[in-house]
C-alpha cells in the first residue's frame, strides 16, 4: 500500500484534487481507498485528502502518508508529523518559505509556476501536483492522458487540454521513486453514501426525501441528480419533520420510501419513527452519524447515535438497525432494508457515519445477483380482511389505498385488528384492553421473527477461529479491526473479530459465538453503547474497551496500541511493539 | 357503496364536525368518486375521527403532520383524491410549516382545517386562531397575541385555492368541497366549526349572525387582489362581517405531481422501475 495526501486551504479543490488522484488510479485498475478531512466552512482553513493505493482490495486509507503534497506552509506544519523516513513531502518554494526540517524527502515542485503557462492557473495547479504524483509513483502517463479526455470531456476540448498540458508539466518536473506497475481491471471508485443510494434503487426505491444536513447530503444530491435517469421521486422539503413525515405518507400509498439525516434531523423526526411503528408502515431511515452531540463537529465520524436509534420514538416498537461496514456493503444493506421494511411494516435504520459516507473505495463490480426485490405481504380476500389482523408471525396482510373493497382506517392511536381506534370510546374498558395487549404483543412479535430471518445476518468472523483476543465491533470501523488483526498475525499475535452489521433485533446465536472469549470492543463512542447492548441482551462480558471519540476515524495503529493491554505477557514483543507504535504501559 | 363505515361519531352533540362529515358524505355523493380512490388522513384532534366515519382509505397520523403525511400520499398516488383534515390547533400551530410549504408548492391535497377556535379535545386552551382578548384555561387573563389569519397566509403563500365555510351550512360547506376537490392542485377549506363545550363565544348564532357568501356578492374568485382584500374583511371589522366561501381560485398553475420530472410520466407507484441491466449500464457509465 502506498499513500498519498494532498493539503492545503478549503476551496483551493483539495477533495477534487485527491479523488482525481484516486480516479486515475482506478480507472488504471488500481484499488484505491479515499478519505476526506474538511471542516464546516467553505473557504480557508486547513483540509486534506488522503488516498491509498494498492493492488489488492484496501481496507483502510492508511496510517501513514508516503507522499504529503502542500500547497501551502499550513500544510507543512500540520501534516508533516505523519511523514516517515523514506516518506516524500512535495511543495512549491514560491508558496512555503521557511526552512524545512525532518529526515524524510524534500521535492521542490514550482506548482504555481508551471501553471501560469495556461489558462485558470489556480486550478491548473491542483493538475500539476497530480502529473507530479503519478510520475513519483510509477504510473504510465500514456494511460493517464485518456482518463483525463474522458474525466473532462463535457467541459470541453480547450478545457480537455489544458489538463493534460498541465498533467505534463508535473509529470516532466519531478522523477520516479516508487514502481507501482500496472493494475488489473478498470475499478468503480464510489463512496457509501453513493452506494447506499444505488443499493436502494437497486432495492426498488420509489420515493426519498430528505433536508440538507451533513454528512447525508451526498445522498439527496446523487439521487436528485439523476432522478430522471434513476426514475426515482427525490425531493428535498422543508425540514426533517415534513421529510419523515411525507415518507410515511408515501410508504402508507405503498411506495417503497427513504429518507435520509443525520443526528439532528432524526431528532426531528422522533415522533414520525414512533407513529411508522404504531401504524405499522415500513420507510426505511438513513442516519449518517456526525461526531455529537448537538451540532459537534458536521464534518467529522462517530458511532453515537446506536443508543438514540435504539430508543428513538416513544413507546416499544419493533425497529431494524443495521451498519454497513464497507462502503460495498452500503449497497447491499440499503437493497435490504427496503426488503425488511416492506416484509415487517416497520422502520428500518441504516446507520452510517461521516467516514463510510464519504471515504471512496474501489471495487470490481456490484454483485447484483445478491439483489433481491421482497414484497409485503398483501391482502387477499377482501372479506376476511383485517388490516391488523393478529397472527402468530406478527405480520398482517397490508392493503394499499386504490386497492379495491380494502378500505379500512390506518391508525397511530392504539387501534383493533380492523384499525378502529381503541383510545376514545373505549380506552380501559374490556374491550380497549384485549385489543391493546394483542395488538401490542403482535407487533413486538415481529422481532421474533425477524430474529429468524435469513436476511438478517449474522457478525461477520474475520481471523482464524481460535485467537488469544476477539474484538467485538460494527459498522465502520470493520476495515481498521480487519487491517488490526492482520498486522498483529504478523507480530505474532493471533486476533479475530466479530463484526456486526445488523444491530437488532440481535440472533439467539450471537450468545454462543461470543461466549468463551476474550472480547475487546471496538467503538467510536465513550460510553460503549454496542457491548453494553449486548451485555444487556446476552450478560456478555468483555475484557476490556477501546473506545474512539476524536471524530476521526479509528486507525489499526490505534487499535494495536491498545490491544497490548489485553495480550498475555510476552516481554520481548511487547518491546519490540512499544518501539514501533510509542506505546505506554 | 356506501360512503359511511359502521363506527359511529364520540363527538359532543352539536360538534361542528357533524356538518363536516355530512357535507364531505354529500359530496362524495355528488362527485361519484370511487370508495378506493379516496384517501383522507387525519391530524391528531376532534376531527381526527372523520376518516373512521367513511368507507375509505384513512390514516391517523400526528398532531401538526396530517399535511406532510398526506404529501406523500398523494405524491406517491397521484390518483387518488387526498384529504388532509385536522384541526386549527395541528395546522395553522404546530404543522404550519408545513401547510405554507404544501401551498408554495401547489401538491394536489385538499386541506380542511376544522377551525374551532380553540384546543378542544385537551378541554379548552388557547389555539393559534383565539381571537385577542378571550379568556381560555391557559389565558386566564384573556389572550394577548393577535390571532393567525389562515385566509391571507394561504393567499400569501401561493396557494392556488382558498376557501373558507362555515360548519352549520352543510349546503355551501359541499360547494366549496367540491370545488375544491375538482381543483388541480392545493386547495385551503378552513371551516369555522363552534366548538359546543368549550367555546362559549363563538357560537352557531354568533357566526350566523356575521357571515356573508361571496356568491352572493358577485366576488370574482380569479381576481387575486379581490381576494386579498375580502381575506383582511374579518379582522378589519372586529369580525362583524366574515365573508365564506371561495376567496381565490388558480386553475392555471400546474400541481407538483403534474410537473415533477419523474411523476409527470405517471402515477409512482405504477411506473415501471428502472432494471437492474439499465442501472448496471448507469453505474458503468456514471460512477
Amino acid at each position: 500500500m502506498l499513500t498519498i495526501r494532498v493539503a492545503g486551504a478549503n476551496g483551493e479543490g483539495i477533495d477534487t484534487t485527491g479523488i482525481l488522484i484516486a480516479k486515475i488510479l482506478a480507472e488504471n485498475g488500481f484499488y484505491v481507498f479515499g478519505n476526506r478531512g474538511y471542516q464546516s466552512i467553505i473557504r480557508g482553513g486547513h483540509v486534506w485528502y488522503q488516498v491509498a493505493v494498492d493492488t489488492k482490495k484496501l481496507q483502510t486509507f492508511g496510517s501513514k502518508v508516503d507522499i504529503l503534497v502542500a500547497f501551502n506552509e499550513d500544510a507543512v506544519n500540520y501534516q508533516k508529523h505523519l511523514l516517515k523516513e523514506n516518506s516524500i513531502l512535495i511543495y512549491d518554494p514560491n508558496i512555503v518559505k521557511t526552512k524545512i526540517e525532518g529526515k524524510y524527502k524534500k521535492i521542490e515542485l514550482e506548482m504555481s509556476k508551471l501553471a501560469s503557462k495556461l489558462k485558470n492557473p489556480s486550478l491548473m495547479k491542483n493538475t500539476v501536483a497530480i502529473g507530479a504524483v503519478l510520475k513519483i509513483l510509477g504510473v504510465e502517463i500514456a494511460q493517464v492522458k485518456g482518463i483525463i479526455q474522458k474525466m473532462f470531456a463535457d467541459k470541453g476540448e480547450e478545457v480537455v487540454n489544458e489538463n493534460i498540458k498541465a498533467l505534463e508539466e508535473g509529470y516532466n518536473a519531478v522523477n520516479k521513486v516508487f514502481s507501482l506497475g500496472s493494475g488489473g481491471k478498470r475499478k468503480i471508485v464510489i463512496d457509501g453514501n453513493t452506494a447506499t443510494a444505488l443499493g436502494a434503487v437497486a432495492g426498488g426505491l420509489d420515493f426519498y426525501a430528505a433536508y440538507p444536513m451533513t454528512p447525508s447530503t451526498g445522498i439527496l444530491q446523487f439521487l436528485i441528480q439523476n432522478q430522471e435517469k434513476l426514475n426515482v421521486f427525490v425531493k428535498q422539503f422543508e425540514d426533517e419533520i415534513a421529510v419523515a413525515n411525507v415518507t410515511i405518507g408515501a410508504a402508507y400509498a405503498g411506495a417503497r420510501a427513504m429518507c435520509g439525516t443525520s443526528g439532528g434531523g432524526l431528532s426531528l423526526m422522533a415522533e414520525a419513527t414512533s407513529f411508522a411503528g404504531m401504524a405499522e408502515i415500513g420507510v426505511v431511515f438513513v442516519n449518517s452519524q456526525r461526531t455529537g452531540p448537538s451540532t459537534g463537529f458536521p464534518t467529522k465520524t462517530d458511532q453515537s447515535d446506536l443508543n438514540f436509534v435504539f430508543g428513538i420514538g416513544q413507546g416499544d416498537w419493533p425497529r431494524i438497525i443495521i451498519a454497513p461496514t464497507s462502503v460495498e456493503e452500503c449497497f447491499y444493506a440499503a437493497a435490504d432494508a427496503l426488503n425488511l421494511a416492506a416484509r415487517y411494516q416497520t422502520p428500518v435504520f441504516i446507520l452510517l457515519d461521516q467516514y463510510i459516507s464519504e471515504r471512496l473505495e474501489a471495487l470490481d463490480s456490484f454483485d447484483f445477483d445478491k439483489i433481491k426485490i421482497v414484497e409485503p405481504k398483501i391482502a387477499k380476500d377482501p372479506k376476511n380482511f383485517k388490516r391488523y389482523e393478529v397472527t402468530a408471525d406478527g405480520i398482517s396482510p397490508v392493503a394499499f389505498p386504490g386497492m379495491r373493497d380494502f378500505e379500512h382506517t390506518a391508525s397511530s392511536y392504539e387501534h383493533d385488528e380492523f384499525g378502529n381506534s381503541v383510545a376514545d370510546l373505549y380506552a380501559g374498558l374490556p374491550y380497549a384492553i384485549k385489543n391493546r395487549k394483542e395488538q401490542h404483543e403482535k407487533r413486538m412479535r415481529k422481532l421474533e421473527t425477524a430474529k429468524k430471518d435469513p436476511m438478517i445476518k449474522l457478525p461477520e468472523l474475520i481471523g482464524e477461529k481460535d485467537a488469544e483476543i476477539t474484538f467485538v465491533c460494527w459498522g465502520s470501523t470493520k476495515g481498521a479491526v480487519a487491517e488490526a488483526i492482520e498486522r498483529l498475525k504478523e507480530k505474532g499475535v493471533k486476533a479475530n473479530a466479530y463484526v456486526f452489521e445488523y444491530l437488532w433485533p440481535l440472533k439467539e446465536e450471537i450468545k454462543n459465538l461470543l461466549k468463551n472469549k476474550k472480547l475487546i470492543d471496538v467503538e467510536e463512542n465513550i460510553t460503549a453503547q454496542f457491548a453494553k447492548l449486548l451485555k444487556r441482551e446476552f450478560g456478555i462480558e468483555f475484557k476490556g474497551y477501546i473506545l474512539h471519540y476524536t471524530g476521526e476515524p479509528i486507525t489499526s495503529d490505534e487499535i494495536i496500541k491498545e490491544s497490548f493491554k489485553f495480550i498475555g505477557k510476552k516481554k520481548s514483543l511487547i518491546a519490540k511493539l512499544k518501539e514501533e507504535f510509542g506505546f505506554v504501559e | 357503496m356506501s360512503y359511511e363505515s359502521n363506527v359511529k361519531p364520540v363527538w359532543c352533540p352539536g360538534c361542528g364536525n357533524f356538518g363536516v362529515f355530512a357535507s364531505l358524505k354529500k359530496t362524495f355523493e355528488e362527485l361519484k368518486i370511487e370508495n378506493h380512490k379516496i384517501a383522507m388522513i387525519s391530524d391528531i384532534g376532534c376531527s381526527s375521527q372523520e376518516p373512521h366515519l367513511f368507507r375509505v382509505y384513512g390514516l391517523d397520523s400526528l398532531h401538526g403532520r396530517v399535511v406532510a403525511v398526506a404529501t406523500g400520499t398523494k405524491l406517491a398516488n397521484s390518483e387518488l383524491l387526498v384529504i388532509a383534515v385536522g384541526g386549527d390547533g395541528g395546522i395553522y400551530g404546530e404543522g404550519l410549516n408545513h401547510l405554507i410549504n404544501a401551498a408554495r408548492r401547489n401538491v394536489g391535497v385538499k386541506v380542511i382545517a376544522v377551525n374551532n377556535g380553540l384546543f378542544s379535545l385537551t378541554t379548552g386552551q388557547v389555539a393559534p386562531t383565539t381571537p385577542r382578548g378571550i379568556k381560555t384555561k391557559t389565558t386566564p387573563l384573556g389572550n394577548p397575541d393577535l390571532p393567525i389569519a389562515p385566509i391571507p397566509l394561504m393567499l400569501s403563500s401561493g396557494a392556488t385555492f382558498v376557501a373558507r365555510g362555515f360548519a352549520g351550512d352543510v349546503e355551501h360547506l359541499s360547494y366549496i368541497f367540491k370545488e375544491a376537490f375538482k381543483h388541480r392542485g392545493f386547495a385551503l377549506v378552513d371551516v369555522l366549526s363552534p366548538c359546543v363545550t368549550f367555546n362559549k363565544i363563538q357560537t352557531y348564532e354568533w357566526y350566523r349572525q356575521r357571515i356573508y357568501k361571496l356568491e352572493e356578492k358577485n366576488h370574482d374568485k380569479k381576481d387575486f387582489n379581490k381576494a386579498l382584500e375580502k381575506a383582511f374583511e374579518d379582522t378589519k371589522t372586529n369580525y362583524e362581517k366574515i365573508p365564506i366561501g371561495i376567496f381565490y381560485q388558480n386553475e392555471d398553475e400546474e400541481a407538483l405531481e403534474e410537473k415533477d420530472v419523474v411523476l409527470k410520466k405517471g402515477v409512482l407507484i405504477k411506473r415501471k422501475r428502472i432494471s437492474k441491466e439499465e442501472l448496471k449500464k448507469f453505474i458503468e457509465e456514471v460512477v
